[in-house]
């Protein structure tokens, strides 16, 4: 008795399963690969910002092994609460002073004042704040 | 430094960006001294071999605190060590050296060991020279005193240089370094059997060096390790053959210290198979140049040892000449072992010494050792002014004691009671209290020999208390013999009870008492007064 019983409600719906794999079937034609435009693109769009987020916390994870000048200086700069304009005079002073690296500029107090490269003497006043700030 | 620059050095010592390594260098050639020193520590506290060998490079150029710097951070700097150890470059390497050796990085030796061995190596003798600086180093530490601000264990380290030395002589006859084998030997100690074993055979390779580090050495691990020889069960013949040769201070210092207590009766057989020592010449390494304290404890050692008896004796009569006061002491106690004539001498020539306990030493054996006119020299010596030299006089004469003279009283004749009586007197303290108690005794013969005892030694006056209660004695034969020697004794207390005894019952001792109150006045008429009287009883 009980078998009948389950059995009713099932059957119920067998039109339903009558149009399952419809869309599937050799029959109904190809699929158009313009229909999986919109999907693509999402797929795309999800890998690069995948790939910026860990370029950026790859960029400024200090507990990486590397070998990256440049990622020292930033590592020295943050360590020093360095804002932006801070952090491009000192990159510009590092170039303009032909250092090895840009981070040798946390280490040399004279290229701030009177091995300050001629045309960053402009900004003279601001290279002693940073000298006072990272020297003193 | 600021605390801009501390936190740049802060960051670049932790960065696990290699290219700190870099900037640190660079900075490493600064001529700031803020920006020097800071690059400095920086550079130790970084794992970077390439910064670490920089630093080594800068040693000889730094002061004593940028070293310290070195010193906090020296742990990490191994590798680089190492690699400037074997660096043809040779400033690097003498900078190495120097820091391998202040530092005592004993980590290093089986690298300057094998460096070392390579003969063409041009840096091969500066390092072998290391080996044996830094084996001297270890060989302090471990059998020196403790410094426990070094956490290193030095057994640990001992065992692991003395590995990379014991490859190092089986390798002997390759690289022919008889410094790599000194220090085996300085390292080696007790402890080692390849050391006991190349001491076993005369034939080895390494044996002569071995033997010549144990002649010369000053090191502790030597001079530990030869003490210790004497306390083993049966010493290598060689090994004596080498104590008894050494002579430097270090060395009989330590050897000397071995007589300071009882002799081990493993250090005594050993010792008894030295037959002489170096330092037993005089000279400026001989005994006469010794300490006080020393003097005295070469008298024990060389008493203990195989030395024969002739040259024993020429210490101690030099001692005896002119040593120090302990030290004459000591050779006068030491020659009461050695029977004989020149023996005989150097103790008649001590008991004048200037010091009295030398005297008394030296007085204590003239009866044992049947010195001729022996007595002679006692009696004179029981008058000494010194009471060590009286004291020594007395159990020299020991015999002399009352009780003695008590039991040979009957059968002796009157100058001998006489003067052995005098004797007793001087040498036993215990005569007055006997005579006393002679005086108490129930048996009257005893009684009368005590009143003829006490009249012979001339102790009258000093029992005049026991004479007085005699005079009240039971029988009157004692009471005549009191009061008959009472006359020796002048005192008014004395005078009082004669007269008492001359109204005695018996006539006898009426007349003895009559008799002795006539010598008091005959005395009286005389020399009237207290010191007559006191020289009444010394008659």
């Amino acid at each position: 008795m009980n078998s009948s019983l389950l059995c009713q409600p099932l059957f119920a719906q067998v039109s339903r399963w009558q149009r399952l794999g419809d869309g599937l079937h050799n029959g109904r034609g190809r699929l158009e690969i313009a229909e999986f435009w919109p999907l693509l693109i999402v797929l795309a769009l999800a890998a690069i910002a995948i790939a910026v987020i860990v370029k950026v916390r790859k960029r400024n994870d200090m507990t990486e092994h590397c070998d990256d000048p440049e990622k020292l200086f930033r590592e020295l700069s943050q360590a020093h609460g360095l804002d932006r304009q801070s952090r491009k005079l000192l990159w510009k002073l590092a170039d303009k002073s032909n250092l090895a690296q840009p981070g040798e500029v946390f280490l040399r107090p004279g290229i701030f004042q009177a091995e300050l490269p001629v045309d960053l003497r402009e900004q003279e006043a601001a290279y002693q704040a940073l000298q006072q700030r990272l020297f003193s | 430094m600021s605390s801009g620059l501390s936190t740049t050095y802060e960051i670049l010592a932790a960065s696990r960006n290699d290219a700190a390594n870099g900037a640190l260098l660079d900075a490493l050639r600064s001529t700031d001294a803020e920006v020097y020193d800071g690059a400095l520590r920086a550079t130790i506290a970084r794992r970077n071999k390439q910064g670490h060998l920089a630093v080594l490079g800068m040693w000889h150029r730094m002061s004593a605190k940028q070293r310290q710097y070195l010193q906090e951070g020296r742990g990490r700097m191994s590798g680089a060590l190492r690699d400037a150890v074997l660096s043809e470059e040779e400033q690097l390497f003498e900078n190495a050296c120097e820091v391998v050796e202040h530092f005592k990085e004993f980590d290093l030796v089986s690298t300057l060991v094998t460096l070392a061995e390579n003969q063409k190596h041009t840096h091969a003798e500066a390092a072998t020279q290391l080996v044996h600086r830094l084996v001297q180093q270890l060989s302090e530490m471990v059998y020196g005193p403790r410094d426990y601000e070094d956490r290193r264990n030095p057994e640990a380290l001992c065992r692991f240089v003395l590995e990379s030395l014991e490859r190092s002589v089986e390798r002997f006859r390759t690289h022919n370094r008889s410094e790599l084998i000194e220090a085996f030997v300085i390292l080696g100690g007790p402890s080692s059997n390849m050391l006991r074993q190349i001491i076993d055979e005369p034939h080895h390779p390494c044996y002569l060096t071995v033997i010549n580090t144990l002649t010369h050495s000053q090191c502790s691990g030597v001079v530990e390790f030869l003490l210790r020889s004497l306390n083993s069960e049966h010493a290598a013949i060689n090994i004596l053959n080498v104590i008894s040769k050494r002579d430097d201070p270090k060395f009989v210092q330590k050897l000397l210290e071995v007589a300071d207590d009882k002799l081990d009766a493993k250090v005594a057989k050993n010792l008894a198979r030295i037959r002489t020592f170096e330092w037993l010449r005089q000279g400026e390494r001989g005994f006469d140049n010794f300490e006080e304290q020393d003097q005295s404890r070469c008298i024990k050692l060389v008493a203990a040892s195989g030395v024969k008896s002739d040259e024993f004796l020429d210490l101690l009569e030099v001692i005896l000449r002119s040593g120090h006061t302990d030290a004459r002491w000591a050779a006068c106690d030491a020659l009461a072992a050695i029977p004989g004539e020149r023996g005989n001498n150097m103790i008649l020539d001590a008991v004048h010494d200037a010091d009295p306990m030398v005297q008394a030493a030296a007085t204590r054996q003239i009866r044992d050792r049947h010195i001729p006119n022996a007595m002679a020299i006692l009696l004179k010596q029981l008058d000494s002014p010194h009471e060590e030299v009286r004291e020594a006089t007395c159990e020299a004469l020991a015999e002399f004691s009352f009780e003695n003279f008590r039991t040979s009283f009957e059968g002796l004749h009157d100058d001998a009671r006489r003067t052995t009586g005098a004797l007793v007197k001087k040498v036993d303290s215990q005569a007055v209290p006997g005579l006393l108690s002679e005086m108490e005794d129930s048996s009257r013969k005893r009684r009368l020999r005590a009143v003829e005892m006490a009249e012979v030694m001339g102790l009258v006056p000093e029992v005049t208390d026991g004479m007085l209660e005699l005079l009240e004695d039971e029988d009157h034969l004692v009471r005549a013999a009191a009061a008959d020697a009472l006359q020796f004794s002048p005192t008014s207390e004395v005078q009082e009870a004669l007269r008492h005894a001359t109204r005695d019952r018996s006539p006898a001792v009426q007349n003895a008492a009559k008799n002795s109150l006539e010598v008091f006045d005959e005395m009286a008429l005389n020399d009237a007064g207290p010191a007559a009287a006191a020289t009444g009883g010394q008659r």
